[in-house]
C-alpha cells in the first residue's frame, strides 16, 4: 500500500480548506503567503486526483462574471493532514533530544 | 503679455488632460463592451459611472478651454491633435487580457488541463484586471496583466514539466 505523501503547500491548502469551508483557488492565494497564482490550480488539480480535495463549479456567481470553481477538503484529505502533521511534530520532538 | 502666456500655459495643460480623459475614457468603454457580452452586469454599472463622470470631466474642460481660447489672440495656431467639441470617439472593442492565451491553451492542452487549470488561472487574471479598473486604478490594472501572463505561462510551463516527468517515470518502469 502506498503511504500518501503531503507536500508543504498541500499542506497550507488542506489547512486553509478545513478551516475555511468552500474556498476559490484566488481566495486560497489570498490568504496564503506561500502560495501564487501560477502553481495554486496546478496544485490541487494534483490534489484532486489523489482524493484529497473536490470541487465544484459554482451554479450562479454571486456579483457579475461567469461561475467560478470551489473546492473543498475531502475525508481523506483531513486524515492525511492529521497524519503529516502527527508524524512531522514527533520528528520535530525526536530530532529535539 | 502676461496674461496671454498664462492663458497659453492653461490651454496647453487643458490639451494635456483632454488628451489624458479621452484615453481613460477609451479603455473604459473597451472594458464595459466586454463586461457587457460577458454578463458583468454589476462591472457595466460601475463602470458606467465613472464613464459618465469621465465624460462630464471632459465637457467641464471643453468649456474652460473655449473660455481661455477667447483670451488669446486670434492668430494662436491650433494644436495639432487637440479634438474638436462634439467629436468624442469611443473606443474600439479590445480583447480582454489573456483571451489569445486561453485560445491557445484550449488549442493545444487536454480538456481537462484548460478547464482544471489554465481557464482559472485567466478567470483570476480577468477578474482581477477589471476590478482595478473599476476601481479606477489603471496603474495596477497593467501590473494585474503582467503578473496574470506570468502566472499562466509558470501554470502552463509548470504542469508540462510534471506531464513530461511522469510520462518518461513510467517510460522507465516499462523498461
Amino acid at each position: 500500500m502506498d503511504i500518501p505523501r503531503l507536500s508543504a503547500k498541500e499542506a497550507e491548502i488542506l489547512r486553509l480548506l478545513i478551516a475555511n469551508g468552500e474556498m476559490y483557488g484566488l481566495e486560497l492565494v489570498k490568504s496564503s503567503e506561500t502560495l501564487k497564482r501560477g502553481t495554486v490550480y496546478v496544485t490541487l488539480s494534483r490534489m484532486g486526483d489523489k482524493g484529497y480535495v473536490e470541487s465544484r463549479q459554482e451554479e450562479v456567481r454571486e456579483g457579475d462574471g461567469p461561475p467560478r470553481r470551489l473546492y473543498k477538503a475531502t475525508g481523506h484529505g483531513a486524515r492525511v493532514l492529521r497524519a503529516w502533521d502527527t508524524a512531522r511534530i514527533t520528528l520535530e520532538g525526536a530530532w529535539a533530544f | 503679455m502676461g496674461l496671454l502666456n498664462d492663458t497659453q500655459a492653461r490651454l496647453s495643460a487643458a490639451d494635456e488632460a483632454i488628451a489624458e480623459l479621452l484615453e481613460e475614457r477609451r479603455r473604459l468603454h473597451a472594458a464595459m463592451t466586454f463586461a457587457l457580452e460577458e454578463g458583468y452586469v454589476g462591472r457595466v454599472v460601475r463602470l458606467q459611472k465613472q464613464f459618465d463622470q469621465k465624460t462630464k470631466d471632459y465637457n467641464d474642460l471643453l468649456r474652460e478651454r473655449a473660455e481661455w481660447n477667447r483670451v488669446v489672440a486670434a492668430d494662436v495656431p491650433a494644436r495639432r491633435g487637440t479634438p474638436k467639441a462634439g467629436s468624442l470617439k469611443a473606443g474600439s472593442l479590445h480583447r480582454p487580457p489573456g483571451a489569445r492565451l486561453l485560445a491557445f491553451a484550449e488549442f493545444v492542452y487536454s480538456r481537462k488541463t484548460y478547464e482544471s487549470i489554465l481557464r482559472p488561472t485567466v478567470m483570476d487574471l480577468q477578474d482581477e484586471y477589471f476590478e482595478a479598473l473599476a476601481t479606477g486604478r489603471p496603474g495596477k490594472a497593467r501590473w494585474i496583466r503582467v503578473r496574470g501572463y506570468w502566472s499562466f505561462f509558470a501554470a502552463a510551463g509548470l504542469f508540462s514539466l510534471l506531464a513530461l516527468a511522469r510520462k518518461l517515470l513510467s517510460l522507465w518502469r516499462v523498461v
